[in-house]
């Protein structure tokens, strides 16, 4: 920074003063006959001698004043019309900002501050129908709001579009006024007379048709000027190329010249500012506003989807996006899930469906798997229809409906079941005798088990046919082929499958019921020995779950027991808990000292109580118990619009699930189903301040506020920019009425000595903005 | 030196980058002015006393620099990290402080908006000048004018 100075900075420029000076009297000279293009009747004044060089002492020349006025004039010309782009850019700037309306009861910010708030009531008292009309009334609101914004935006748009048209056709008849002047202007002065007035109104025509759109124009030898914009020519030696403009049905606008094939892009005057407007910013501002919405619906929809409203499980319901027939081939189901034209993106994941049983209330889970690779349509209806009391198919929109039988309901929620033990794995009364060994058994064909119980003694035979290869046979399908053969069940026996084990039980509960295993050579394959025995009890351990899980991904926990043993009474008693990648997350002391039925905690926030009843290790007693953080990893729900809470997808479409609308009490509140439950309301809770990925991380108020603030900061920018360019417009009059009243040789001169000054001001002006910034970035 | 007195030696720092900005502006206020009028020796002699109070301005800059130092020493922290704000917040905002860190933030932003506005000026009048020149000379590239040696007088 220190060699910044006048010594660096002006020494270089000023030392050859004597060249300078040399330069003005060139251009004093350039007026003179044989010199310059220009025939002027003047002769150069006669040259002193300055430092033994001959300087000019200048002339004058009227026609060097003209030249300078030319040029002026076109310099003029091309800022007035960057001043009007500007101005017609700000006016729809400013339009653009009183849309949104930000700060303001009435903006967006302020109506998602209302959603979220009614949403809040809600949760606190879940069951009041008040709020929870308020609730929806709200998301209407909002949902209105982003249609309202789209729709202006749009018009806005459409009005910008409309105001090119009418000016383009403001252009075409200024450059046929333009044309029709050079005509005159070469007919009348070929009698060797200035046109002066015709001079006059074409150079207003310009001025006007560069208020318009930008231009550069030339005036030939013959006194006519030919006018271009953008590159094609708009006025020609002898006539004027027609401009036209298409509108589309958006307001996007596509302007040509006649005669060019190459669409235009004014950059500046009016139609310059109409199209940044129209085709640029408002384009911009809507893309961002779609983004927002698509988004918004999606984590609304995604946290709603899995919840349960207040009538309870669904009888029937169906999704509001429809499957689009992509292969046209006129089938629907063989369309890949994650690529049937629905609207949201389906991912590999799992989906969970809960079926109730409204008479009991007791609920069973079925998993879905969902791959994004090779999971069609029809896959997904078969795996829901293979869920007992569920039917599923497509209407005729190819959209996903769903029945449950009558006295049955169907959910997605992450609800805990509270009561997992319903098959008495973990000490049932039935008798019990688990694998030791857990899946894939390595069997192989014709192995045999031999098996007794309460109804007598079974032989069961195992075939490669019954699995899909026996040398890993799965859990689900050991239990299979063993209830396959009749006299399973007529031997009082039941094979269960849980977590990768088979257990073999009595179909009754009792003390007085046994299943034994007699012999058989697939013993070993399943961890199990000839001899072994298990009896019934007169009552099963009651498992009870309590709590709320809070982990943030899906769990399957694992209770084992560490040896056989009577709850609350047999020293040293315990149970570990393992986590779905096999850590043991915690050990539960049921032993001696422990009171039956008090809570204990399992992990991620929850608790389970056991009740009094025996335990045993040996027998293969052990737990399954599904936590989950997610019961749609996939999306399919969001993608298929099942039970979703706003409709559309974007600014322009988003609204209130119609029935959802009518009748809030569809909305989604809880995610047990029990009254005082607000998981869901929860769930949409947390999009207040959730990350959202398409924004890179940041929230939905965080990606609002950039885009109402760059909004500011673009009129900002641009009215900065239009202080700037007046104050050029203004500068260039100034300059205009200086050069005509003095004597203009000297003044080029010192317009020269000027051009040498800016060279110095120059570095100052690099210096200042690099230390302001630098002051301003240590602020 | 501690927190104190180094916060001290800050706001004496923080005045006179004040006061200096302040002159600045009235030498660019001063340039544009004569660029307007068409003064070329008062655009000179707003150059020569904007160069002399740069050479203030790099003094100041130097002793900002020892004080950030200190700073980051009293603070243990990355001196570049630090920032007039990260040290107000340290230091618990001290009400004169955090005004002038305020008023700095407006002259500084003052200043850099005129420098630009008086840049977009001289560019477009150079250009003018340039293309006015080249015109009258029928010279295709109104730059080659500032390569010197073309025009000779003819008379010369």
């Amino acid at each position: 920074m220190s060699g910044i100075g006048l010594h660096t900075g002006l020494k270089a420029l000023l030392a050859s003063q004597t060249a300078l000076e040399n330069i003005g009297h060139n251009i004093s000279n350039a007026s003179t006959p044989g010199y310059s293009r220009q025939n002027v009747n003047i002769a150069a004044a006669p040259a002193v001698l300055v430092r033994g060089l001959a300087i000019g002492s200048g002339v004058n020349a009227s026609n060097i004043q003209r030249t300078a006025d030319l040029l002026l004039h076109r310099r003029l010309v091309t800022q007035q019309s960057m001043l009007t782009g500007l101005d017609t850019r700000l006016g729809g700037m400013a339009q653009v900002e009183a849309l949104f309306g930000e700060p303001g009861d009435r903006g967006l910010n302020s109506l998602m501050q209302g959603f979220y708030n009614s949403l809040s009531s809600l949760s606190a008292s879940p069951d009041d129908q008040v709020l929870r009309t308020g609730a929806v009334q709200s998301s209407q609101t909002l949902s209105g709001r982003f249609n309202e914004l789209s729709a202006s935006l749009t018009d806005v748009r459409r009005d910008s579009a409309a105001q090119v048209k009418a000016q383009v056709e403001q252009v075409n008849a200024l450059a046929q006024q333009i044309s029709g002047y050079n005509r005159e202007i070469a007919a009348f002065e070929s009698a060797g007379v200035t046109a002066n007035d015709l001079r006059d109104q074409r150079d207003e025509a310009l001025k006007s048709l560069g208020n318009l759109v930008n231009i550069t124009y030339s005036e030939g030898q013959d006194g006519n000027v030919t006018v271009l914009t953008n590159g094609a020519m708009l006025v020609g030696k002898t006539k004027a190329y027609a401009m036209s403009v298409e509108v589309d049905t958006t307001g996007g606008a596509t302007l040509r010249v006649q005669g060019n094939p190459n669409p235009i892009t004014p950059k500046s005057g009016s139609i310059g500012g109409l199209l940044q407007i129209g085709q640029n910013f408002v384009p911009d501002l809507l893309e961002r506003m779609n983004s927002l919405a698509h988004e918004f619906i999606r984590e609304a929809n995604r946290a709603h989807s899995t919840g349960i409203p207040a009538t309870g499980p669904f009888q029937s319901l169906k999704g509001i996006h429809s499957v689009q027939d992509q292969d046209a081939d006129g089938e629907l189901g063989d369309e890949l899930l994650a690529n049937a034209g629905l609207p949201f993106e389906i991912t590999s994941g799992q989906l969970h469906v809960n079926i109730t049983d409204r008479a009991t209330g007791s609920f069973s889970r079925t998993s879905i798997a969902i791959d994004e690779e090779n999971t069609t349509v029809q896959d997904l209806l078969d795996a829901l229809n293979a869920i007992p009391h569920v039917n599923a198919s497509l209407d005729s929109f190819g959209r996903l409906q769903m029945t449950a039988d009558e006295g049955f309901g169907f959910d997605f929620s992450a609800r805990m079941n509270l009561a997992p033990d319903s098959l008495g794995t973990l000490g049932g009364a039935h008798a019990s005798l688990g694998t030791l060994n857990a899946e894939p058994f390595a069997l192989t064909d014709g192995m045999t088990l031999d098996l007794a119980g309460p109804g007598g003694s079974v032989n069961i035979t195992l075939a490669a046919s019954q699995f899909e290869d026996i040398s890993q046979a799965s859990a689900d399908e050991l239990a299979a082929a063993i209830n396959a053969n009749p006299a399973t069940a007529s031997g009082g026996m039941r094979a269960v499958s849980q977590g990768g084990h088979v257990f073999l039980q009595s179909l009754t509960e009792g003390a007085t019921e046994t299943v034994t295993l007699t012999g058989g050579s697939a013993l070993s394959a399943l961890g199990w020995s000839a001899g072994l025995s298990s009896s019934g009890s007169s009552n099963s351990i009651a498992a009870t779950i309590s709590g709320s899980y809070v982990g943030t991904e899906n769990q399957t926990f694992t209770l084992v027991p560490t040896g056989d043993g009577t709850i609350g009474t047999t020293p040293g008693l315990t149970v570990e808990v393992f986590d779905s990648s096999g850590v043991r997350v915690g050990t539960l002391d049921v032993g001696e000292g422990y009171q039956p039925g008090t809570p204990l905690t399992l992990a991620s926030g929850l608790k389970i109580s056991l009740g009094f009843g025996e335990l045993s290790a040996s027998q293969g007693d052990r737990l399954q118990i599904e936590a989950l953080a997610d019961s749609d990893t996939s999306d399919v729900l969001v993608g298929l619009g099942m039970n979703a809470f706003y409709a559309g997808t974007g600014a322009e479409d988003m609204a209130v699930r119609a029935d959802l609308a009518l009748d809030p009490r569809m909305l989604s509140v809880s995610q047990s189903g029990a009254v005082s439950d607000n998981g869901a309301l929860e769930a949409l809770l947390d999009i207040r301040d959730m990350s959202v990925d398409a924004f890179a991380g940041i929230s939905f108020g965080e990606y609002y506020g950039d885009l109402v603030g760059g909004v500011g900061f673009d009129i900002e920018a641009a009215t900065n920019a239009r202080e700037v360019e007046q104050f050029l417009t203004d500068t260039l009059n100034t300059r205009r009425e200086q050069i005509s009243g003095v004597n203009i040789d000297e003044e080029l001169v010192n317009m020269i000595q000027f051009q040498q000054s800016y060279s110095a001001a120059a570095r100052y002006i690099t210096v200042v903005n690099a230390t302001s910034e630098e002051v301003l970035r240590l602020l | 030196m501690n927190q104190q007195s180094l916060i001290n030696a800050l706001e004496a720092w923080g005045q006179e980058e004040l006061a200096g900005q302040r002159r600045i502006l009235g030498h660019i206020q001063r340039q544009e002015e004569a660029l307007v009028a068409n003064r070329s020796g008062e655009l000179l002699a707003a150059c020569q006393d904007l160069d002399r109070e740069l050479r203030t301005q790099m003094e100041r800059h130097a002793r900002r620099s020892k004080l950030f130092a200190q700073f980051a020493a009293l603070y243990r922290a990355d001196e570049r990290a630090l920032s007039m704000s990260s040290i107000l917040e340290r230091a618990g905002h001290p009400p004169r402080l955090s005004q002038l860190r305020d008023d700095l933030r407006r002259s500084s932003a003052t200043l850099v908006r005129r420098n630009r506005r008086f840049a977009a000026l001289a560019g477009a009048q150079r250009k003018l000048i340039e293309e006015i020149v080249a015109e009258l000379l029928n010279q295709q590239d109104p730059k080659a004018l500032g390569e010197g040696g073309q025009l000779v007088n003819a008379e010369a």
